[in-house]
């Protein structure tokens, strides 16, 4: 069933994706393109700055885009009226969570790396050979100085990070959205649900806030102090040690958020 | 007859508002059950309770000896009273999903069905006029061999002639041993083809009879007792 979940999601995302898809690799062609003319006309710098702005703003708006479709894709798909249909399946809350939550990613990652293959063409006049030769020598630095064995463990700690980051956005939004849900009436569900992020967004901002107030007050400047010199003292130790707070951190939240939606799914489900 | 549908003192309350209020109820194989009840007098909830799109309160429904779940969507073929189809889908896409995920699903009675309205496969379904939108649904729905079909409000807002091809595509479809659980108003198009009742008001069962007991003890139609107990 999970298999079916997965032909479906994906099918629904990408038909929706193809089309930004091929407006980045437009412009990243256009602006390839631009460049074979002459090139110290003031039409050119337009063109050519104008294709620059236009590459940015697609990609902007399919990395944006990708996230957006996801969630809207949770809302419509499990709130309105084809939630009579989703839910219905003999599929449970989870398997529908998961494959939305997977999908949703996979397409992030999918749209990043249009994006990035939109950078390749556009910097294909031996820009791109440069980025490439800077980004090789630093990783031979990198390994040079930490070692292989250690090179290869912060490259996993930190993409486990950053899609752990990726997982926990896609999934408060899916609790925000599953919470709009809630109460009887069912009038303003997406509205419900903005308000439900915004509410999120400013406590967390007011948590930050207090945890550096927090410190200020308690005067911890010496223990932070301490801190810094012993992270001087132990560089790899506190990078792995910050790094595993993080994905720890990461984790729990999307623990949370996904517990959210699933328990309205589960428990509190009021279709339209 | 073995038992396919059990609720007990089932409760269902949202916010203050009490919609099912410790019903007891049980539905045999092999009947067609008509649920009557005026709006909002708890059909929709209780037929949400028997899907699994809601969970009750208090109580509990149990669907083939199972509390709704994965387990019990594999035997309810169910129809929502209104379009639950992405209607961005062609009509042979939504076949092939609903036999993608539903293993008693026929897609060649569905076929057929769809030939003789002359529906295409190819057809997106937003191109389709709303009744020929509700046959899709319907069709679909009928082409499971499940258990228990639920079908909510299925003849509501069509013309005479939709409701006799609605009534005759449920009656020539389902299996003999599963059950029908069909919520209407429209007692009179339904009756002939029901063997018993449930009159259902403010979330409380007022009566569960065979259409014959009614005919026999109360020497009225099923329409007409309707009218006597929800009379205003």
């Amino acid at each position: 069933m999970v298999k079916k979940l997965f032909k479906y999601e994906f099918s629904a995302m990408l038909k929706k994706l193809l089309p930004l898809f091929v407006i980045v690799l437009g412009t990243a062609f256009l602006n390839r393109i631009i460049q074979f003319f002459e090139r110290d006309s003031t039409t050119y710098n337009i063109l050519f700055v104008s294709s620059v702005v236009l590459l940015v703003i697609s990609c902007v708006v399919l990395l944006v885009g990708t996230l957006w479709i996801s969630v809207s894709r949770y809302y419509k798909n499990m709130f309105t009226n084809e939630g009579y249909l989703t839910l219905s399946l003999p599929v449970t809350a989870d398997q529908h969570i998961t494959t939305k939550c997977v999908t949703a990613l996979a397409c992030g990652i999918l749209s990043f790396l249009v994006c990035l293959f939109g950078g390749m063409i556009a910097t294909s006049n031996g820009i791109f050979s440069e980025i490439v030769k800077a980004g090789w020598w630093l990783l031979r630095k990198f390994t040079k100085t930490f070692g292989a064995g250690r090179t290869i463990s912060y490259s996993l700690e930190v993409i486990l990070l950053l899609l752990l980051s990726a997982v926990k956005t896609i999934l408060v939004l899916y609790a925000c959205v599953s919470l709009g849900q809630l109460g009887k009436r069912n009038r303003n569900r997406p509205a419900k649900a903005v308000g439900f992020f915004f509410i999120y967004y400013f406590a967390v901002q007011v948590l930050a806030t207090a945890g550096l107030i927090v410190i200020a007050v308690l005067d911890l400047s010496g223990k932070l102090e301490a801190l810094a010199e012993w992270i001087n003292l132990h560089p790899h130790t506190a990078a792995n040690l910050f790094l595993w707070i993080g994905i720890v951190w990461s984790a729990g939240f999307c623990i949370l958020y996904y517990w959210i939606s699933r328990h309205v799914l589960t428990k509190k489900l009021n279709l339209e | 007859m073995s038992e396919l549908v059990r609720c007990e003192k089932l409760t269902k309350i949202y916010d203050r508002t009490v919609a099912l209020d410790h019903i007891d109820l049980t539905v045999e194989n092999g009947k067609i059950v008509g649920l009557l009840g005026p709006n909002g007098s708890g059909k929709t909830t209780l037929i949400k309770l028997l899907t699994g799109l809601l969970t009750p309160d208090e109580g509990a429904v149990l669907v083939d000896g199972n509390a709704p779940g994965p387990e019990t969507k594999k035997v309810v073929a169910y129809l929502p009273d209104r379009n639950f189809l992405n209607t961005y889908m062609k009509v042979g896409e939504i076949v092939q999903y609903f036999e993608d995920f539903y293993e008693d699903f026929k897609p060649e009675r569905a076929y057929r069905m769809l030939e003789e309205l002359g529906i295409e496969k190819d057809v997106q379904l937003k191109t389709l006029s709303k009744g020929n939108k509700e046959k899709v649904a319907l069709i679909l729905t009928m082409s499971r061999d499940a258990k228990l079909y639920v079908l909510d409000e299925p003849i509501a807002g069509v013309d005479p002639a939709t409701r006799d091809y609605i009534i005759r595509t449920i009656i020539s479809n389902y299996q003999p041993e599963a059950s029908v659980l069909i919520s209407t108003h429209l007692i009179s198009d339904v009756e002939s083809v029901l063997d018993e009742v449930i009159f259902i008001q403010n979330g409380t069962i007022l009566l569960q009879k065979t259409v014959d007991e009614i005919r026999e003890e109360k020497g009225m139609s099923v329409d007409a007792m309707f009218r006597e107990v929800f009379r205003w």
